[in-house]
């Protein structure tokens, strides 16, 4: 009987236990699908940066935008440059630039100073390249081919500043060299044209090309202003000279055996940078023969604003390059670029002459 | 008080000045080690996530190829008892004599390397038998330099180009920038350059005679070692090899042009390593330290956005330091 009722007891457990396990089996559920619903991802707006925001983050230099980038970058980019010169006034505006324009576009902006040494970029390109670049980009007439191809090598794009076209850079950015010229004799043919009607009245006229003939971009720039004075002054090739500085001879110097050698005409000078014309300029004038020379310069950061100030008799103006809008309009053709968006060639638009330096003055370098 | 007032024991004093000496001995032959590690630890703790990347080992080695396959011959000029100061202007000239033959005319690539070749032992010869009138070698090879410099200027004025000198033309832009294994050639050349002068200096009579050479011009003499048979060797050798490393420098920046940047730090290299100024003593093998030192000092202060300035002025300081132990060693060396 003891038996009897032990053996049903294990059987009445046995059934819960696979009661048990039976209920914690997963139920199958049936459902029968009676629409099917379209289901299509909501368009992410897309907002734009306008103008004028760009305009008014670049007071006072008042940059006009190279592209319309997005609020939102589909990516945190990272931009690398190579700064030929932080001590350099024209390219410590470039750095300036980029930096302000990086924050104001939200991506990581890394430099590298080259202080003067161009030959020192190799190197400084193996260290940036150290922080995961998206884009690089550097200033160096005889090295950026180089450049570009190591970039190219580490699979990122290399848009330079002012080096001209190569095969390994397929962007071209920075100063029209060409347009550049023509604006600068332009200005300098104005110039030229009052002093004739004064002072330089039936005296023979010289233009001289200060260039180097090793930058490719000053061959360009200054070639095209000779072209552009030559025709409208109506100038021979004789009276067209040029003072190349690849000849390994100083421009002061080969300014004054120019002007030594002709001591009965008067001189128009375009330089490729403002440097490369003040200091013949200063070297004629402490020879006693300011009044016999004009000149236009290419460039226009402070320290030629600073001179035109002091108003020199034969420094007529300069064009200005807007160095601060061109190191700006670098992080946007390089976030342009990388976004796959269209950019805009960047534009020379200012010419400065002793009637509007001051106030000019004023614009960029009076507030704190 | 009475054992305060007595006079300190002589061999005190004497182990105390003996224990100096051996400290100073430890660190002027240890010093570059300890020196290249912290370092290292210096960088990896100011900057771990960019310093301690397999990416930054190869910035180091690839900054150091061309300049260390120079420093291989050129630490054996030096304690071979020869300061060769021309190697930038050497290694410039031979790249715009091999740039105007090979992207100018056209020619093929083995005439363009053979005749800068000739070119190159012409400047060894000419620096060896300068010396051979009694010239110091370090005037001798400054004034080759100034000629070398001139010969650059010469070769761009007379094909009239715009400084410099494109480099572009295939195979020599792919040779330049061939990997094996993913590692840029010029790394394990570098190596190579450097296992085949430790062979020489330390397997072979002639490396002995270097040596002695540079330890003892006078004594080698008299033993019968031919010291300008030698001296003509060694910068014929590294007139050579500076121009090769010139070449291809310029290979990789695609542009020959005057001066090769990057070849003047051998000297600073050498004596960092212990190398004597004068000759006759050093390691090659320590060089390599020396120059890996330097390289990523170089990297590192990029890595830590250092100023230019800055960077100038430390790479000046190594210098100076790397003369002041070459001083020292000296003056410890002569009492």
């Amino acid at each position: 009987m003891k038996r009897k009722r032990s053996v049903y007891g294990t059987l009445v457990v046995v059934a819960l236990a696979l009661l048990l396990v039976a209920c914690q089996q997963p139920s199958v559920v049936e459902v029968e699908v009676t629409r099917v619903v379209d289901v299509t991802p909501t368009p992410r707006t897309i907002t734009f940066h306008e103008a004028d925001a760009v305009t008014d983050a670049t007071q006072p230099h008042q940059c006009q935008p190279l592209a319309a980038l997005p609020t939102e970058l589909s990516q945190p980019w990272r931009l690398g440059f190579i700064n030929p010169n932080l001590a350099h006034p024209f390219f410590g505006e470039w750095s300036g630039a980029m930096k302000d324009a990086a924050r104001f576009y939200g991506v990581e902006f890394f430099e590298s100073d080259a202080a003067g040494e161009y030959s020192t970029e190799p190197d400084l390109l193996e260290t940036l390249l150290l922080n995961d670049l998206s884009i690089v980009g550097a200033h160096g007439p005889n090295v950026y081919e180089g450049l570009a191809l190591r970039a190219l090598d580490e699979g990122i794009q290399f848009i330079g500043i002012d080096n001209g076209p190569s095969e390994y850079t397929p962007i071209v950015y920075g100063i029209p060299d060409g347009i550049a010229g023509e604006r600068g004799a332009e200005l300098l043919v104005e110039g030229v044209k009052k002093r004739q009607q004064e002072d330089w009245a039936g005296r023979e006229l010289f233009f001289i090309e200060l260039t180097h003939g090793g930058i490719p971009a000053c061959v360009t720039r200054t070639g095209s202003a000779a072209s552009t004075f030559q025709e409208a002054m109506g100038l021979d090739d004789d009276h067209v000279l040029m003072a190349d500085l690849t000849t390994g001879r100083s421009a002061e110097d080969m300014v004054n055996d120019t002007i030594t050698a002709h001591p009965d005409g008067v001189f128009a000078m375009i330089p490729c940078w403002d440097g490369l014309g003040i200091g013949p300029y200063n070297a004629v004038a402490e020879t006693g023969s300011e009044a016999d020379v004009m000149l236009v310069t290419l460039g226009g950061d402070k320290p030629p604003a600073e001179f035109l100030k002091t108003r020199p008799q034969g420094y007529y103006g300069f064009i200005e390059f807007q160095p601060y809008c061109e190191g700006w309009g670098w992080v946007e053709v390089a976030l342009a670029t990388l976004e796959g968006l269209p950019f805009e060639t960047y534009q020379v638009r200012k010419a400065i002459t002793q009637e509007n330096i001051d106030q000019r003055y004023e614009e960029l370098y009076s507030s704190p | 008080m009475a054992l305060l007032q007595q006079p300190a024991a002589p061999w005190g004093t004497s182990n105390r000045r003996r224990l100096g000496r051996q400290v100073v001995q430890f660190l002027l032959d240890n010093g570059l080690f300890i020196a290249f590690a912290l370092e290292i630890a210096l960088f990896a703790f100011a900057a771990p996530n960019l310093f301690l990347k397999s990416r930054t080992l190869e910035a180091i080695l690839r900054l150091s190829g061309p300049a260390g396959i120079v420093l291989a011959s050129y630490t054996i000029t030096l304690i071979s008892g020869q300061i060769d100061l021309s190697t930038a202007q050497v290694g410039g000239m031979a790249s715009l004599m091999f740039a105007a033959v090979f992207q100018l005319l056209e020619w093929p690539l083995g005439i363009a390397l053979a005749l800068t070749v000739v070119l190159t032992i012409a400047v060894g010869l000419l620096s060896s038998w300068l010396i051979q009138q009694g010239i110091p070698s370090f005037v001798s090879t400054l004034a080759v330099g100034v000629v070398c410099g001139g010969i650059g200027f010469l070769i761009i004025n007379l094909t009239n180009q715009p400084g410099m000198i494109r480099l572009v033309r295939p195979p020599l832009r792919d040779i330049a920038n061939f990997e094996v294994f993913g590692v840029p050639f010029v790394i394990p050349a570098m190596f190579l350059a450097y296992a085949i002068g430790w062979v020489v200096l330390n397997h072979t009579k002639f490396g002995a005679h270097i040596y002695a050479l540079g330890g003892n011009p006078r004594a080698a003499a008299l033993n019968g070692i031919n010291a300008v048979r030698i001296a003509r060797i060694v910068l014929v050798t590294n007139a050579v090899i500076t121009g090769l490393a010139g070449i291809l420098i310029a290979g990789r920046q695609l542009a020959a042009q005057p001066g090769v940047e990057g070849l003047g730090q051998s000297l600073t290299a050498a004596l960092f390593a212990g190398v004597a100024l004068s000759g006759g003593s050093g390691k090659i093998e320590r060089t390599l330290i020396g120059l890996l030192f330097l390289s990523t000092l170089t990297i590192g202060l990029g890595i830590l956005n250092v100023s230019a300035p800055l960077r100038q002025l430390i790479n000046g300081l190594a210098f100076v330091f790397a003369i002041l132990l070459d001083s020292i060693r000296q003056q410890l060396a002569s009492r």
